[in-house]
């Protein structure tokens, strides 16, 4: 009935021994020590180095850990037309910060930012991969628009390069991919237009579409998600617990993604928290669902190494207890 | 009226940032890094004066970040393992591991010591216990509520001994308010314990956050002024506080701290007039937006001297001088 994956950025320095240190081979690179192959051989082997973790952990579908990643939106700004890097700015309510892009022309998709280490993955993971990527309209609200100062136009550009994103991972072999759409949440008033912009993106591409949203409740805005022509709906249960029965009420056709381990804190949450979660999920109907997934809340980034690897392995052992199914490693 | 002052925080000069990997490693003492730190101190201390700041700040030569300073002279805290603050910078994020207890002044010496090299007063800062939770891990209380409330009373604390030693602005920073709305009275009834009775000017301090969510009710926080970013939105912000009327003193930030780019005088002039336009002369002072921690030395000292000629104009413009 559950399954577990990952939702976000798993922490880049992997304490594994044998791994190489990418935060060492960044600052070297930044001071001319090392050049960009050899980073590019060091971020290669940190993403095959998070996969065998999460397989360590027993995660039914692991991800790539989005190693490239500082934040969801800058890999693509940095790949595509459109977009300028811009200065610092805090990642909601967290302390951490990122580079806000500022639209600075026309949005045009140019060349995959994801499908390589979508590929990468894969190849490293022998189990079921979920891609991940940007939605489009947290793509537009992560930025400052200086060249549409028209939202319906904004959205439309930015759904289309996320559809140009979506096709190479399709070419790619990912039949899963999950996009991030944080904002939905906390834009009730533009649901609409979000769903539009989601929507155009998704429509017809031959893979499965999973929304997640994090940090906000969902739900003002869950009842115009089950509309979307997509495969499964997730939330973040962590920071808002509210968000489970919100999920628990939606279409059976339609599959769920309970954010349910707390990835912004250190506090491991209890086995019995979680069976009795679980077991509330389940008496909601879970087995006619067509998908059920148990994740974090956010990424695990957010968390030190040891504690998102304590966390994954409290997530596995937790569905496994529940479902009777071994963790498989 | 048209003060100028800073938000807290200033670049280390580079041979304070190698100070401090050396003593990580072992390789120089506490008391040669803890020289190094005062000799930066006087640097920024004179620097502040040369140009005509009128409010000081000491800088913050000893703090890296402004909760794991705190968190690492508290009994009750731990720090985590490394997590990312932005690109690939990464710091040691605090625990609350158990009930949290002041054993000594964290902020006293480093404010002592600054006051005692000028005659202009200089800021007691103070992270805030608001946000001194927000940016921790709590593995020890059962609630936010339980957690922020003991760390207001460690702050009431640092915020006695400082109006003891005669510090007469005392500021305490809480950038985390505005980031989650929901919890604005728990904010404001932490910041409450923190400030009752205390005779100096209070400030806090609040940053990159959803203003329009927690105003008016910001109002209520009880503190004497509020210090206030709107250059990285490019001021639009201000439009938040023309209605109601902004009834507290406040800190107008007028140049940017997340840009490398110098604001011209006009542009920070320009800044200033728009404020105007929301707030009254008699509630103002100006400041940069944030910390200029994440600037280089010549970046920050060209802010600064920006920001002090925009002002001086300004009040000449206006007769004020």
């Amino acid at each position: 009935m559950f399954e577990t994956t990952l939702v976000g950025n798993q922490p880049k320095i992997i304490e594994t021994p044998g791994t190489p240190n990418l935060r060492l081979a960044r600052n070297q690179f930044d001071r001319g020590k090392i050049n960009a192959e050899q980073l590019e051989e060091i971020l290669q082997e940190t993403i095959r180095q998070t996969v065998r973790d999460q397989v360590a952990a027993g995660i039914h579908r692991v991800t790539d850990g989005r190693i490239r990643w500082d934040d969801p939106v800058t890999p693509f700004a940095a790949a595509h037309d459109g977009f300028e890097i811009g200065g610092l700015i805090r990642f909601f309510d967290n302390n951490v910060y990122y580079r806000r892009p500022t639209i600075t022309g026309p949005v045009r998709f140019v060349r995959s930012a994801v499908a390589e280490d979508f590929r990468l993955a894969a190849k490293a993971a022998g189990r079921p991969v979920l891609a991940a990527l940007c939605g489009p309209f947290s793509m537009a609200k992560f930025c400052t628009d200086t060249n549409y100062n028209n939202s319906h136009d904004l959205y439309s550009d930015c759904a289309r390069l996320v559809r140009g994103e979506l096709e190479a991972l399709v070419d790619a072999g990912a039949d899963w991919v999950q996009l991030d759409e944080p904002f939905l949440g906390f834009h009730p008033e533009e649901i609409g237009p979000a769903c539009d912009a989601i929507a155009a993106a998704v429509r017809g591409v031959k893979t499965k579409v999973f929304i997640y949203t994090y940090f906000a409740p969902v739900a003002k805005v869950i009842k115009r998600l089950w509309d979307l022509p997509v495969a499964m709906i997730g939330a973040d249960c962590a920071s808002s617990p509210a968000n489970i029965d919100a999920l628990c009420e939606g279409p059976s056709a339609m599959g769920r993604a309970f954010g349910l381990i707390d990835a912004r804190n250190t506090r491991l949450e209890s086995a019995d928290q979680l069976a009795r979660t679980l077991d509330r999920i389940a008496e909601s109907g879970a087995d006619k669902w067509s998908q059920c997934w148990i994740t974090p809340s956010a990424a695990l980034e957010f968390l030190p190494y040891k504690n998102a690897v304590a966390k994954m392995k409290r997530m596995t052992e937790s569905v496994a207890a529940f479902t009777g199914a071994p963790v498989v490693n | 009226m048209f003060e100028t002052t800073s938000v807290g925080s200033f670049p280390k000069p580079p041979y304070l940032t190698k100070a401090r990997t050396a003593n990580s490693k072992g390789e120089i003492s506490d008391a040669e890094l803890a020289a190094l730190e005062r000799q930066a101190t006087e640097e920024w201390i004179k620097f502040q004066e040369e140009i005509g700041i009128d409010i000081l700040v000491h800088g913050e030569m000893e703090r890296g970040d402004m909760t794991t300073y705190f968190a690492e002279r508290l009994e009750g805290y731990g720090v985590s393992g490394l997590v990312r603050s932005y690109g690939n910078r990464y710091y040691r994020k605090p625990v609350i591991e158990s009930t949290l207890v002041r054993t000594e002044p964290m902020a006293l010496d480093a404010y002592r010591f600054a006051q005692s090299l000028t005659n202009k007063p200089v800021k007691g800062m103070l992270t805030g216990p608001y946000t001194m939770c927000d940016w921790s891990f709590d593995e020890f209380y059962p609630s936010r509520r339980d957690a922020v409330l003991a760390l207001a009373e460690v702050v009431r604390g640092e915020v006695r001994d400082l109006e003891l030693a005669g510090a007469r602005y005392i500021q305490i920073d809480e950038p985390a308010i505005s980031t989650r709305p929901s919890e604005i009275d728990l904010a404001i009834e932490a910041m409450g314990i923190v400030t009752k009775g205390v005779k100096a000017m209070t400030i806090s301090h609040i940053c990159y956050g959803d203003f329009a969510t927690i105003y008016p009710r910001i109002l209520d926080l009880p503190v004497d002024q509020l210090d206030l970013e709107f250059a990285n939105s490019g001021f639009a912000n201000l439009e938040i506080f023309r209605h109601p009327k902004f009834t507290k003193k406040v800190a107008v930030g007028v140049v940017d701290v997340h840009s490398h780019v110098i604001e011209t005088k006009e542009q920070v002039k320009e800044g200033i007039r728009r404020a105007l336009g929301v707030f009254d002369p008699e509630q103002v002072m100006f400041d940069p937006d944030c910390g200029l921690k994440t600037r280089t030395v010549e970046e920050a000292k060209d802010k600064l001297k920006v920001l002090v000629d925009a002002v001086g104009e300004i009040k000449h413009e206006m007769g004020i001088d």
